[in-house]
């Protein structure tokens, strides 16, 4: 197992360096570059005198090197742990992505929390009183949850809270509260901000979770074994969590494997849409703007949490499986 | 064998069940009557779909929705000679689960799909042992786990106990299957066609198997199979289903020698014989079962029959006619009054 998990870390190396050089370069493929825009936006709003440092802005952030020339350099630095600066305010990428990372994890952690915590209870629940009224009721909620997209439902609660308080719950924290160290209130502050998105983002992966488990579960209730552990006298309990739940757990563990790239990288658009203080949200304005190692890096760390996520579910599944296990 | 004034282990009167699907109701067991004396084997053969695994599930109850019980009992006198009423416990109750394993076991056809493939077979003996005995100890459990698999002439017990499953081959899982059943010592093993998925040594072997266990511990067995020789081999009684009637029943010898029902005539007719001409075809039964929502008006072997009786079998139901000793086929060829019926 070990050896197996060593051979697998040895091979995310080159796969991410595969990766790292396709993000770099389709970086690289428009015309223009970050400066070049830049100036264009600066020129759009009058401000002309910047098309004169064009060149010597280009020179600073090294943009006049050739593309391979930047891609080897930045790597270099990556392995050091020098990520480049972030064109757009200049400061490390390391530093812009720590001071979001917290708020990010945050919020995706809760929306996982809640999605698994409740998704899975509700999806036994269901399969096990498989067309009950309770089941039905849930179906139903799954249908409409799977079916709208979490940013809509996003809105819609934004209204919603508007309507019944008059505030509106835009980004993760009041303004007093921005910058400032992590105290009582200012967690309280933040839970007052991030039960929206939780919310929203949590109500579809909640009924994600429920039907990959309500499937599974119905898959296994089918099975001979089940007969046999009920001939054998087992009480019902057992039956469902011992054995019929853990050999429904399959699918949600390649699930999970997707997880740890959901808490850095999930529900992008949600966090555009309620403006919130996350790592999506710089995701995107980065690739727009062309800030070439700000975005890298991101997708690099992404492609690290898929890879290594990965990994886990892998392991996971080896660990409750003996059939993977002995092979 | 057994004293006439002793009740049976297991008897089961005018059991019925349905199952109520899209279509309508579909009955799978249609007045099914028998009784099992301890310590005897009892057979119950026909073809796929003719309710005789069902009839077994319903023994313990596990009869699934959309299928139920819709009539009939089920009668369980244990050793302390106190006779139960299965039918009037409800399934998910602690009376059913205690009952379950304990009094009456079962081992099921397919010995791989059987095992829950995620814990070594000594847990699944060990946890049968603990619903039963929750005194017992762990350690104290897998020791009798280890017995039992040693009981079933497994080589090395107490390194199978380890294995999993898919680490053994179908004929020793069939053995682990039958430690199973039998570690809280049952007075009725059902076995739902447990050689069916072996080859054909293996299938000897676990006959023979099951044949010393039966004597060593003299429990009663409800043999369900489709293959007549193998109901030949191990049983005492024989039960004809077809289309969830019993048609013919009776001592085994009896109903293999002289065959009353049409029915059970064309299935041994059907059986290749080592002296008839190697160019000749197989005596198929004609026609094909009919499905379960289709079921035939009157006798429900009629349309395949080949002395059925115009206006007669296709009418009326016949009843179970007494055609020996012990001895019973549901046919007018055998009631004595066909020739009154015949007019």
């Amino acid at each position: 197992m070990l050896r197996y998990i060593g051979k697998r870390l040895a091979l995310m190396v080159p796969t991410l360096l595969l990766i790292m050089a396709v993000g770099f370069g389709i970086m690289q493929l428009p015309a223009t570059d970050f400066v070049d825009q830049y100036v264009l936006q600066q020129a759009a709003i009058g401000n002309t005198g910047m098309m004169d440092q064009a060149e010597n802005l280009k020179t600073q952030f090294g943009l006049n090197r050739p593309a391979p020339e930047r891609f080897v350099l930045w790597v270099g630095n990556f392995v050091r742990g020098d990520f480049g600066i972030s064109f757009s305010d200049l400061r490390p990428v390391g530093a812009v992505i720590m001071e979001r990372l917290p708020m990010t994890l945050a919020v995706s952690f809760l929306a996982f929390i809640v999605s698994w915590g409740v998704g899975i209870p509700l999806g036994v629940y269901s399969a096990t009183h498989q067309y009950s009224a309770g089941d039905v009721g849930l179906t139903i909620f799954a249908f409409v949850g799977v079916g709208i997209p979490d940013f809509l439902l996003a809105i819609v609660l934004l209204v919603l809270a508007f309507s019944a308080t008059g505030n509106v719950f835009l980004g993760l924290s009041s303004p007093e509260f921005v910058n400032q160290p992590w105290t009582l209130a200012k967690i309280l502050d933040f839970l007052s901000y991030a039960w929206l998105s939780v919310l929203a983002v949590a109500f579809t992966g909640t009924a994600l979770i429920m039907r990959v488990t309500r499937n599974n579960m119905l898959e296994e209730l089918g099975k001979n074994y089940v007969v046999t552990l009920r001939a054998k006298g087992l009480p019902e309990r057992v039956i469902i969590w011992k054995h019929v739940f853990r050999n429904a757990l399959h699918p949600l563990v390649s699930i999970f494997g997707q997880v740890l790239a959901f808490l850095i990288n999930g529900f992008a658009i949600t966090s555009i849409v309620l403006n919130l203080p996350t790592i999506q949200t710089i995701y995107l304005q980065a690739t727009l703007r062309q800030d070439v190692f700000l975005a890298s890096t991101i997708l690099v760390m992404i492609a690290i949490t898929v890879v290594v996520g990965n990994l886990i579910s892998d392991v996971l599944l080896a660990w409750i499986d003996p059939r993977i296990r002995y092979e | 064998m057994t004293e006439p004034n002793v009740s049976p282990l297991l008897s089961v009167d005018d059991l019925v069940v349905e199952f109520h699907t899209e279509s309508g109701v579909v009955r799978a067991v249609n007045g099914v009557s028998f009784a099992i004396e301890k310590g005897a084997t009892l057979a119950l053969i026909g073809e796929s779909g003719c309710g005789k695994s069902v009839t077994s599930l319903a023994l313990l109850n596990l009869v699934r929705a959309p299928g139920k019980i819709a009539s009939g009992t089920i009668t369980y006198t244990g050793d302390d000679g106190e006779a139960r009423l299965i039918t009037d416990w409800k399934s998910s109750s602690e009376q059913m689960r205690q009952f379950r394993g304990a009094e009456v076991a079962m081992i099921f056809q397919e010995p791989m799909t059987s095992f829950d493939p995620l814990f070594t077979i000594g847990e699944q003996i060990v946890e049968m042992v603990l619903a039963h005995r929750p005194k017992t100890s762990r350690s104290g459990a897998r020791d009798i786990a280890i017995d039992m698999l040693g009981l079933v002439r497994l080589p090395q017990p107490e390194v199978l106990i380890d294995r999993y499953p898919h680490q053994l081959s179908g004929g020793m899982r069939q053995r682990v299957m039958i430690a199973m059943a039998l570690c809280c010592g049952p007075n009725l093993l059902i076995a739902d066609e447990p050689t069916t998925a072996l080859d054909v040594t293996t299938e000897s072997q676990i006959l023979d198997l099951l044949r010393q266990l039966q004597s060593e511990l003299g429990m009663a067995m409800l043999f369900i199979t489709h293959d007549l020789a193998v109901a030949s081999e191990v049983a005492d009684e024989i039960a004809v289903m077809y289309l969830g009637y019993v048609v013919e029943r009776g001592a085994a010898a009896d109903v293999l020698s002289s065959p009353s029902h049409p029915y059970t005539r064309a299935l041994l007719d059907s059986l290749p014989n080592i002296d008839t001409d190697p160019a000749s075809r197989l005596n198929a039964i004609k026609g094909m079962v009919p499905t379960p929502d289709e079921m035939p008006r009157g006798c429900p072997f009629h349309t395949r029959c080949r002395e059925a009786m115009p206006g007669l079998c296709d009418q009326r139901l016949p009843e179970l006619y007494a055609c020996g000793q012990g001895h019973q086929a549901r046919c007018f060829l055998v009631d004595p009054q066909l020739e009154v019926l015949r007019g």
